[in-house]
């Protein structure tokens, strides 16, 4: 990476202050794809070792069994595979996902599509990024802590994540013939955090904490930053109806952000006080008893973190599509060289969706023991976000209705994201149903869910905003021909890989087994676990296509000029990369964002491009 | 080449609807129903089915015909159009409609799985019912096994103390759970450690049970799979492939995929009454000799 | 519409003024799923035996209303000094201005004094969560005896207390001492296991039973100074301790703001900090703002 152009403004920047404590938001962008980059490949591979576990349960796995510890026999044991997809699903989410949503995205296109010179507040925008390396080293180290990493699922339900053995009691056993009195239990303090419930549940499950809290920390500077930044750094004539649908996305999902992650804050720390100082928000009035141990008496309420939780992760789903849908819809627009069709309902729906997503978090406590009346509720207001999202889904149509397509790498991702996210949130509207929900909860059909809409749409949609904006960021194209074989075989692997897990959520394979085998019902499924594993092999060999594509092109990449895509954003009208300040002078924006196919001698009219006489078109 | 891109859209979502086609054919599919309201839960789940791949066809279809249709060709210009109220209406209009029905298609359905009553037309709001058991079951959850309790006489006095306390005679059992065909069953689910999840995939029935609370669940089997064979004292299997189990739903811990229960559905109460009685026997006899209560397992199927 | 490069919609007001605006916003979010969180808790806390509360009242745990309420004032006082610092320097004062950031700042650390008080208090009582007695429903004899830590650690507790009271005391020379001497020596055997008249193996009381005959002796002979069971009392000091901790956190880190303030306006450099200080006068307001909140809830719920 030769950056050394960029920075022609500022003299006496070093490698440190360019490259590690950057305050250009383009840099810290930049910074987040790698992290991001690196994780998604440490989840990958803990994807694939659930995937190795599932499809030979019983078999000693060849060459990797030797990694594992000789009392575990040679294979993982079950404890090790909870600790697998807990730390698959954290990782995928709060290291890859949101980070590159919106860190990456975020910061990189933000002032630049808005036409500002950086963001409002470009130390705190570092720091969003700096309190970010304290979570990467808290959630790496979580794995080799004593116990193991956390075990209790993403979603880290009490009572078995938060139970502490500080609690625990000790029985000693009364000499033959003697009553047990008071005295034959001591109390045992026990200072290593174990936990009775898992292995994983004692200092892990502390990191997972502490880790999440600085991620929602960093979340939670960065969407402040976002939203004053858009509603008061926009270039002259950048009114909020002309902004292109990727900054309403950023900014619709601050707001979200905003709003929801604070009260995961408190669900985080209220588990933590529960692990650490004994405090009982989380645990039954009754106690609790694991074989020999007891626990303190508490007068919470288990159900009470699954509320906070959800209250925050089912917004935090639609943090995570919601970028990815600005996006895509951008490239939709510029490679079918065609205005996006309904840009209102397309700003509109995503307001809908942000805001019915704050009033459905209960569907996924149908089966929690909450009363059933309030399930109703839940299930329509949930059904009804399908009603939003159609209408994102048919204006996407109906921009390539009559269109002109071009086949770029970023346009068939682009396009990959509509079909999948179409599959994706079909499933949703099953587990909607409450009554259909019972059966299908936490079964594979979830699991199938989830990919679709986060493996399937929203990693879909990075990859096209990557491949699409790689040229802005590096100044150099993404080789396409390698892009498109990658784009080819994840979208064939991905499918090959995710959707029979529908499949076998209508067989009723419950989800997070470790080995499902056991189960008469579930014996003539396993063929299909192999499938799935196999193809998810070649989907993690593919992957690495996409990051050779990457350090290729950085250094080998074709040199992009300033506009590659003949697209209308301003941050188009910067050179590439754009060096410190972003633009020469700034732009004036003249008019919207998607003047494709005019008519006349001008194919398209970028937003600040001035008004040329004779030619027809939207103001 | 264009077309290419179009065409591997249509053969994924082509293989995709394949793999639903014969998926039934293999086996893959739902399990055998045995629930007195589990052909309703169905008849929604095929109702959905219906709507979403009514909508997977329209939109997937739309998709791959603008892929193929729509490439670009030299001096060939896209239609400058910025929207139309008119569509907008109508593709938002359609949808609504059609999720509303499905939305109030499931109330009368959970209201029957939940035993609550619609209380007017507006199926938010319910009253609760009290139903008539037959036959009360609590099922503690523990890591990582299912511990049945069985009241003598089916009923006990107060459902709800027993529940919480349990009477002196009652039978103990881990992992099976007998019934008797069309018996109201409530089961009164509890945990004493950390979430758990009763799930019965037959009655298309789960529940989570929730430390500190006792959660109360409701089904009636309309099939049977056992006689008791009170002379071999055996529980003989009605037909071969009838075995019925009961799964662990909620991650609870390593074991959690080891919670593996059974259900026994007796062709009669009288059938029952007679596997009752000996297992009763069998448990005091082993009370007498180990001092030390113990939970009885039933000889026969698969132990 | 003709576009210059002075048309703008941007919103009137400062950067730093919005970002603190939406800080707040995500702070209220933060308020209100903590608050909401222990009032839940405590409108569904246990309801234990007849007649006790359910939810300890301010005697038991040892709240001192009038402390709060000093507090209050403290605050709001301090807020106040905000708001004139504020406005001296608008007014170009700048000694008056940072006379009143003085005195907010040394409010504000009262308030933290006073606040610490309160815990150091709290400890000497031994009101720490996980750490009280309790004596809750649903639990049966065996059940609560076998599984309460703190219940036996509370019954310890009370023995040891007991057992000094008692001293010398034995069935011999117990008819000649006072009543309350009795009752304490007769509690103090409850707490031991022993035999019942048809000389039958008797066990000792349980947490919770010995919690309510400690509450009722206690109602007679309040110069025992037993500990007193309190139901729902690891819940009441699990949700002290959050609400307060977390707001006494906001405070410090307002205190650590105003001091930066101040000490680089002592440099002489007050004028370049009008902005600084108006979006830390805002924290500062909402600070005191989540303590008439808190105020109420805590001491008089
Ligand atoms: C990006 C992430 C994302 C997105 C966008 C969604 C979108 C939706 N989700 Fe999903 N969901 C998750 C991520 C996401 N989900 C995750 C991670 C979980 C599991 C958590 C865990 O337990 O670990 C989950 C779980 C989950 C559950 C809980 C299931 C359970 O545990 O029992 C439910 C239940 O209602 C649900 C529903 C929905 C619905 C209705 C939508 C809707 O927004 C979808 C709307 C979109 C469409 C419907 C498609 C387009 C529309 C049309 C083409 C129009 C026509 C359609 C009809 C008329 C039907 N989701
Ligand atoms: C964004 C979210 C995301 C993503 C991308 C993925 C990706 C994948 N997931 Fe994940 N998954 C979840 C979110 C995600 N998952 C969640 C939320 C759960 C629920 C967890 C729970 O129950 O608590 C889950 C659970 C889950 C399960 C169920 C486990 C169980 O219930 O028992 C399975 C099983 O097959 C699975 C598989 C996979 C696979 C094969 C991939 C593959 O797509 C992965 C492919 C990628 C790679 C293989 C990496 C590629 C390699 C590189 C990029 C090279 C390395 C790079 C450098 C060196 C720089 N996942
Ligand atoms: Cu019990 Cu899972
Ligand atoms: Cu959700």
């Amino acid at each position: 990476m030769n950056h050394d152009s960029n920075h022609t403004t500022e003299t006496k920047s070093g490698f440190l202050t360019t490259y590690l404590f950057s305050q250009d938001h383009k840099m810290i962008g930049i910074q987040f794809l790698f992290s991001g980059l690196i994780f998604f490949g440490i989840g990958g591979l803990l994807a694939l070792l659930i995937r190795l576990q599932l499809a030979w349960p019983d078999g000693n796995l060849p060459y990797i069994g030797k990694w594992f510890p000789q009392s575990w026999g040679g294979k993982m044991s079950p404890e090790f595979y909870t600790m697998l997809f807990t730390m698959h699903a954290s990782i995928m989410i709060f290291f890859v996902i949101i980070p590159w949503l919106t860190g990456t995205f975020g910061n990189f296109l933000i002032p630049l599509m808005i036409g500002a010179r950086d963001m409002a507040f470009p130390k705190l925008n570092m720091f969003s990024y700096w309190v970010m390396w304290p979570a990467f080293i808290i959630i790496l180290a979580s794995f080799f802590v004593d116990g193991g990493a956390a075990s209790s699922g993403w979603t880290s339900y009490p009572t078995l994540s938060n139970v502490g053995a500080e609690a625990g009691l000790e029985k000693i056993p009364a000499k033959p013939g003697e009553p047990a009195t008071s005295a034959s239990y001591t109390v045992f303090k026990d200072d290593s955090f174990n936990s009775p419930s898992s292995p994983g549940a004692g200092m892990g499950q502390i990191f997972w904490l502490v880790s999440l809290i600085f991620v929602g920390i960093g979340s939670m500077m960065g969407s402040v930053n976002y939203i004053t930044t858009i509603l008061n750094m926009r270039a002259p004539g950048m009114d909020l109806m002309r902004m292109p649908l990727t900054v309403w996305s950023l900014f619709i999902t601050a707001i979200l952000q905003a709003l929801a992650l604070p009260v995961l804050t408190v669900a985080l720390m209220l588990q933590l006080l529960d692990k650490l100082i004994a405090t009982s928000f989380f645990l039954p009035p009754g106690g609790l008893s694991f074989g020999n141990w007891h626990t303190t008496p508490g007068g919470g309420q288990p159900l009470l973190w699954q509320h906070l939780f959800w209250f925050y992760s089912h917004p935090a789903v639609y943090i995570m599509i919601l970028p990815a849908m600005g996006v895509v819809s951008d490239i939709i627009s510029t490679f079918a060289r065609k205005p996006m069709f309904g840009y209102k309902p397309m700003v509109f729906s995503m307001a809908a969706i942000a805001s019915l997503g704050f009033i459905v978090w209960g569907h996924h406590m149908f089966q929690s023991g909450m009363d059933p009346r309030l399930g109703t509720g839940f299930m329509l207001a949930t059904i009804l976000i399908a009603v939003p999202s159609a209408i994102k889904t048919f204006n996407w149509l109906a921009t390539l209705w009559g269109a002109s397509i071009l086949y770029t790498t970023a346009m068939l991702n682009a396009l990959a994201f509509v079909s999948m996210f179409v599959i994706g949130g079909l499933s949703g509207i099953f587990m909607a149903a409450t009554p259909v929900d019972v059966y299908f909860h936490d079964t594979y059909f979830i699991v199938a869910h989830i990919h679709y809409v986060l493996f399937m749409s929203s990693i879909f949609g990075i990859f096209a905003g990557i491949t699409f904006w790689f040229p802005k960021m590096f100044g150099r194209l993404m080789n396409e021909p390698l892009g498109k074989v990658h784009f080819a075989l994840t979208f064939i692997f991905g499918n090959l890989t995710f959707f029979p897990m529908h499949i076998l959520g209508i067989g009723g394979h419950p989800r997070r087994y470790y080995d499902p085998t056991i189960y008469q019902y579930l014996e003539n499924l396993q063929p299909l676990n192999q499938f799935m594993t196999i193809s998810a092999m070649l989907l993690g060999l593919t992957q690495l296509l996409f990051v050779i594509n990457i350090f290729y092109s950085l250094w080998f990449g074709e040199k992009a000029g300033k506009n590659p895509w003949n697209s209308n954003t301003l941050e188009w009208d910067a050179p590439s990369p754009p060096p410190h300040g972003n633009f020469e002078q700034i732009p004036v924006v003249q008019r919207g964002p998607y003047e494709y196919a005019i008519d006349g001698p001008i194919d398209h009219l970028t937003q600040s491009s001035p008004k040329v006489e004779g030619v027809k078109h939207h103001e | 080449m264009h077309r290419c891109w179009g065409l591997l859209f249509a053969a994924v979502n082509l293989s995709a609807i394949g793999l639903f086609a014969i998926a039934p054919a293999m086996g893959w599919w739902l399990p055998k129903n045995i629930a007195s309201y589990g052909a309703d839960v169905d008849h929604l789940f095929y109702i959905i089915l219906v709507a979403t791949g009514f909508f997977f066809v329209i939109t997937q279809g739309t998709l791959v015909y603008c892929m193929l249709r729509f490439n670009a060709k030299d001096g060939v210009k896209a239609k400058h159009i910025h929207g139309n109220t008119k569509l907008e209406i109508i593709w938002t209009a359609i949808p609504a409609i059609i999720l509303l029905y499905i939305g109030f298609a499931q109330t009368p359905t959970w209201a029957k799985m939940k035993y609550i009553e619609i209380d007017t037309w507006f199926p938010i709001s319910y009253k609760g019912t009290n139903i008539e058991s037959d036959l009360h079951v609590t099922v503690l959850g523990r890591q990582w096994e299912w511990r049945m309790r069985y009241p003598q006489g089916h009923i006990p006095a107060d459902p709800q103390a027993w529940a919480d306390l349990g009477n002196l005679h009652d039978l103990h059992m881990v992992n099976e759970l007998h019934v008797w065909k069309n018996a109201q069953v409530k089961i009164h689910l509890k945990t004493q450690d950390v979430i758990h999840s009763f799930f019965m995939p037959n009655l298309r029935l789960k529940q989570d049970a929730l430390p500190g609370k006792v959660m109360p669940m409701v089904f009636s089997p309309i099939e049977a799979n056992v006689r008791y064979n009170p002379i071999t004292r055996i529980l003989e299997e009605l037909n071969p492939n009838s075995t019925w189990e009961i799964a662990c739903a909620e991650l609870c811990g390593g074991n959690h995929y080891r919670m593996r229960g059974k259900l026994f559905v007796h062709e009669s109460k009288q059938d029952y009454e007679l596997w009752f009685a000996d297992a009763l026997k069998n448990q005091r006899l082993h009370e007498s000799t180990r001092l030390t209560p113990v939970v009885a397992s039933s000889t026969g199927v698969n132990p | 519409m003709i576009v210059s490069e002075n048309t703008t919609t941007n919103l009137p007001i400062s950067n730093g003024k919005l970002a603190m605006w939406l800080f707040l916003a995500t702070e209220v979010m933060f308020f209100t799923g903590l608050l909401a969180t222990c009032m839940l808790l405590k409108e569904s806390a246990p309801i234990p035996g007849a007649g006790i509360p359910y939810w300890p009242n301010q005697k038991t745990v040892h709240v001192e209303p009038w402390l709060g309420a000093v507090n209050t004032v403290i605050l709001i006082c301090s807020s106040l000094a905000v708001l004139l610092s504020i406005n001296a320097l608008k007014a170009q004062k700048v000694s008056s201005s940072l006379f009143f950031l003085g005195t907010s700042l040394i409010l504000g650390t009262v308030f933290l004094g006073v606040k610490a008080f309160e815990y150091k208090g709290k400890f000497a009582h031994g009101i720490i969560p996980g750490k009280i007695g309790e004596c809750l429903p649903g639990m049966s004899v065996q059940r609560e005896k076998l599984l309460q830590q703190n219940g036996l650690a509370y019954v310890r507790k009370v023995q040891a207390q007991l057992r000094i009271i008692c001293v010398g005391i034995t069935n011999d020379n117990l008819k000649d001492q006072s009543d309350i001497i009795k009752n304490a020596y007769g509690l103090y055997l409850l707490t031991l296991d022993g035999k019942d008249s048809q000389n039958d193996y008797m066990r000792p009381l349980s947490p919770a039973q010995l919690g309510e005959k400690v509450n009722l002796l206690l109602v007679e002979y309040p110069q025992l100074h037993l500990p007193p069971a309190i139901p729902n009392g690891n819940l009441w000091a699990s949700c002290y301790f959050a609400l307060t901790g977390v707001h006494a956190i906001h405070v410090l880190f307002g205190l650590a703001f105003m001091l930066g303030i101040f000490v680089k306006g002592l440099f002489g450099n007050m004028q370049s900090m009008e902005g600084t200080l108006e979006v830390t006068g805002l924290y500062w307001h909402f600070v005191d703002l989540v303590w008439l909140v808190l105020y109420p809830i805590i001491y008089f719920l």
